[in-house]
């Protein structure tokens, strides 16, 4: 029974404990092939990531183990364990037989690339519309800034919901001391509505808190945004705005250093000249102003929607699609989802509601994040990059990007936060030589770099967009992070860290060097002597050879089988990958402490390579029956480099057809019964005669040894097994040829 | 001491003449809400179901109307009701009182109701307007309510009419 066998067994196996009910959730995803890579693609929102196919990452439940017959790769502190994907089992197949089951609390895909900021509250699901807008990709660049503050005039808030206020975190996204209740004539809430409540959390909720939902803007962990309530209701009943007081609240919010003003009312009149004044006096100091169109399929906005200086904000369902009740028409800026929005409600409970209502403060919550990494930004900027940053929905036709029922398109968050971030980078060198100069470019006008290190061993002085770092500590191995902040206006915009390296004046790299490792990742002491074993060659064993830093490659260097491409991650290993590779399987090289890789290859090409450009190379050698008339060591170099030039960093590769393995099919029986001594080869193959009787058919053997292919080594011509004494033959790769009946076969053995 | 007087005096008030119990096919009945006191207890209680707080219907859908109540006696009226405010007196020797509420936007309001009898079913016609005042921009349950003739109806079909169409 064959391996590949066993493990389908296996896998039918956990399929029969489908009974067992507690899954592991699978999230929705899309996979997608492009030529050799697989892409995966979450509901949640995250980019396309390429999919190592040959790792797949679970966590176990409490109290289970793994099954012996999976092969771990690596695991973590945290119980996250790396499987390998067994052979010709694909990995699709594999991920969701183990999701089905009951063993694994998480089965995921491991991909390289972007992975968004996913936050822990627990009713995080429910919030559809986050992803729809694209949010969680926007989280990777901000999850909002307190220095940026919201308005909401609505109704009154229930701020001592734990999910906005005060709660076991000790801190709140809201606050109340700044903003008045002008139905009530203070700044207390004393009748909180859900209306309110909901518009509050969708903008500010406490995002990764563990309880309720995220907030567009509800920072991850720490305070994000910060609301300003302003209560606007009207004695006339809860569903009623007091028109006569959101002048005196935008005003108030204007002067109290608000950007953006949440409006989730609107009016069918239109006079309101008082309001009209307020609004350009706001938007001319730099607040943004967003409404709701309203919900009663008109064609027309409700204001102040309709107000030329207001962001008007329309509704979509799940399906991406208009809301059937979504006010429409001239001046209709976008939409965002605001049908079944789930969210805060008053009581300390949760809920869903419906309408442009709660479509408005998406939008104004993403305008938050844009100011929070671009606090420069004008109404103006902001109204136009929301616009042009829209996802096109489709069914709808576009007249110079616009449409009559959903503008300018869907909102898309993590277009517009990206296309106002202030990309910058540390330019400088990844490893130190004793001092380094680190600079950053590009940083617009008004803003200034304020620079630090995390590392006592390092100083760090600043000099406006540069710095200079001076390694002040006992030269050794240490890393430090060095971090520009953007200040903007006295807070910090944002920060960019780069990771810098002092090596040694005896450069040394850490916690490796060459030798054998075995297939568990098991490390030899620094210095000791290493001697292959015996039984190298014995395919049930899996050993490395790692070559490093620029070490030449023993002239006694015995071919090593490897069945399993993948080292386990070494934490402090430059690089990981392999050293010695076995034809037809995908090879990820990923480099650790570099600032960029290449690859050169001597001999045979791959069948397929590719580099991001910076530290994670990937590429296949063909299969090893495809390489048997070039049979022998094949080195593939790979030039790992840092930018300090310090040091430079060599990893050697071979590519070693298997000694002993049969090339290509064939009928011929070859056996190495002790390659130091002889060599067994059995080609007879048999002829019917018209007599019924056989005659044995001639085969021819050549040798070719590998060092000296010029010239023939061994020769026979016979139909008869053939034993062939070696013990005299120096050691080299000796390539055998067979043929038999017209039919050429080849194999190739060590001789040690 | 006037309040008590004038919820005596609902009776009195109410134009229509109950001379039998039952429901006359194809008579159209408009509900009689000429009373202050119920006006403003509906008005409460309305304000409640927008607000989130739970007097009628704690258990109803979010997002979907709510199949009206024929109460007939002071028990069933005292079962709809789960708010804190004191309960008005309504006869119910005479009158059938029916509530219900629509999933609506908030800029909706019933203008008008209409019970059309049918035996023992009847139909509720009811006439949304939109208010000319500054709303959130929400849907709500819109509560609505009629004090009508003592009914013996079984159920009731509500049609909803907004801009004169149903």
């Amino acid at each position: 029974m064959g391996k590949n066998e066993i493990y389908r067994i296996f896998l039918s196996s956990l399929m029969i404990l489908l009974f067992l009910s507690v899954n592991a959730q699978p999230e929705r995803r899309v996979l997608s092939r492009e030529g050799e890579r697989l892409f995966i693609s979450y509901d949640n929102g995250k980019s396309y990531s390429l999919v190592n196919e040959r790792v797949v990452t679970v966590k176990l439940r409490a109290n289970k183990t793994i099954d012996s017959s999976l092969k771990i790769l690596r695991t973590n502190r945290l119980g996250y364990i790396d499987l390998s994907v067994p052979e010709k089992i694909d990995v699709t197949e594999f991920v969701e037989t183990l999701e089905k089951n009951a063993f694994f609390e998480i089965v995921k895909y491991a991909v390289f690339g972007e992975v968004c900021l996913s936050p822990n509250d627990i009713c995080f699901i429910s919030q559809w519309y986050l992803s729809n807008i694209n949010l969680p990709s926007a989280w990777n660049f901000t999850t909002g800034n307190p220095n940026i503050k919201i308005a909401v005039l609505d109704q009154e808030i229930d701020w001592n919901h734990p999910d906005i206020g005060m709660g076991n975190d000790d801190y709140k996204n809201i606050n109340s001391t700044l903003g008045y209740n002008y139905k009530e004539g203070t700044n207390q809430s004393v009748n909180p509505l859900d209306h309110g409540t909901l518009v509050a959390g969708i903008i500010g909720a406490k995002a990764n808190n563990t309880i309720g939902i995220a907030g567009v803007t509800g920072g991850f962990g720490t305070q994000g945004v910060t609301i300003i309530p302003y209560g606007v209701g009207s004695y006339l009943g809860d569903r009623y705005v007091d028109m006569s007081v959101v002048d005196d609240a935008i005003l108030d919010a204007v002067d109290k250093g608000v950007k953006i003003i949440n409006m989730s009312f609107g009016s069918n009149s239109s006079y309101y000249p008082d309001i009209d004044a307020a609004i350009e006096y706001a938007h001319n100091h730099g607040v943004t102003l967003v409404a709701a169109t309203g919900n009663d399929n008109f064609s027309w906005l409700l204001y102040p929607a309709s107000n030329q200086y207001t962001i008007a904000v329309g509704a979509t369902d799940q399906n991406n699609q208009r809301a059937s009740f979504s006010n429409y028409g001239v001046g209709l800026d976008f939409v965002a989802p605001g049908v079944n929005i789930y969210g805060t409600k008053i009581n300390n409970d949760y809920g869903s509601d419906s309408g442009t209502s709660f479509a408005v403060p998406q939008v104004s919550g993403v305008a938050a994040l844009m100011l929070s990494v671009n606090p420069t930004l004008t109404p103006d900027n902001i109204r136009s990059v929301l616009r042009s940053t829209c996802t096109k929905l489709s069914g709808y036709s576009y007249t110079s990007g616009w449409n009559n029922e959903v503008g300018y398109g869907l909102l898309n968050a993590y277009a517009a936060v990206s296309a106002v971030d202030i990309g910058y980078n540390i330019v400088g060198k990844a490893v130190l030589c004793d001092t380094a100069t680190y600079s950053v470019t590009d940083i617009p006008a008004g803003y200034s770099i304020t620079w630090s290190v995390d590392n006592n061993n390092f100083s760090v002085t600043s000099n406006g967009n540069q710095c200079l770092v001076t390694y002040t500590g006992i030269p050794q191995y240490e890393i430090a992070n060095l971090t520009a902040s953007l200040t903007w206006n006295g807070y910090t915009v944002k920060s960019v860290s780069k990771r810098i390296v002092m090596h040694g004046t005896d450069m040394y790299l850490e916690g490796i060097q060459s030798g054998i490792y075995d297939e568990n990742g098991n490390m030899p002491a620094v210095g000791a002597t290493f001697t292959i074993p015996a039984n190298q060659g014995d395919r049930s064993m899996a050993y490395r050879q790692i070559l490093m830093n620029r070490d030449s490659i023993p002239l006694d260097t015995i071919p090593v089988i490897i069945d399993d491409p993948y080292l386990p991650y070494v934490p402090d290993n430059p690089m990981y990958g392999i050293t010695e590779i076995y034809g037809g399987a995908d090879i990820y090289l990923v480099g650790d402490r570099l600032d960029g890789m290449s690859i050169s290859f001597s001999g045979e090409e791959p069948e397929y390579l590719s580099s991001d450009g910076g530290t994670v190379i990937s590429f296949r050698m063909p299969e090893v029956s495809r390489i048997t008339s070039k049979l022998g060591y094949y080195y593939v170099v790979l030039h790992a480099t840092s930018e300090g030039g310090c040091h430079d960093f060599d990893l050697y590769f071979k590519v070693i057809p298997v000694a002993g393995e049969a090339i290509g099919d064939h009928e011929i029986s070859l056996f190495f019964t002790d390659s130091s001594v002889r060599v067994d080869f059995d080609a007879m193959e048999w002829e019917d005669l018209p007599n019924g009787m056989l005659q044995p058919i001639p085969w021819y053997l050549r040798i070719i040894r590998m060092s000296n292919s010029a010239q023939m080594h061994y020769s026979v011509n016979t139909t008869d097994s053939k034993t062939v004494d070696t013990s005299s033959w120096p050691a080299d790769i000796y390539i055998v040829h067979v043929n038999s009946s017209g039919n050429n076969y080849t194999k190739k053995f060590l001789k040690q | 001491m006037n309040r008590k007087l004038r919820m005596l005096m609902i009776p009195l008030q109410l134009l229509i003449a109950i001379v039998f119990m039952g429901c006359n096919e194809d008579v159209v009945y408009e509900s009689n809400s000429d009373n202050e006191l119920l006006e403003i207890f509906f008005k409460k209680a309305s304000n409640d179901l927008i607000g989130g707080r739970m007097s009628f219907f704690p258990n109803r859908t979010w997002d979907a109307d709510v199949s009206p109540l024929i109460i007939n006696s002071d028990k069933d009226f005292h079962s709809a009701y789960y708010g804190k405010e004191q309960l008005p007196t309504i006869d119910f020797s005479q009158y059938t009182l029916i509530i219900g509420a629509l999933y609506v936007p908030a800029s909706n309001y019933v203008k008008k109701q209409e019970l059309i009898c049918n035996g023992a079913d009847a139909t509720l016609n009811l006439f949304l307007d939109i208010t000319d005042q500054a709303v959130t921009a929400n849907f709500i349950h819109e509560l609505y309510w009629g004090i009508y003739p003592k009914l013996s109806i079984r159920s009731i079909i509500v049609k909803k009419y907004k801009n004169g169409k149903e």
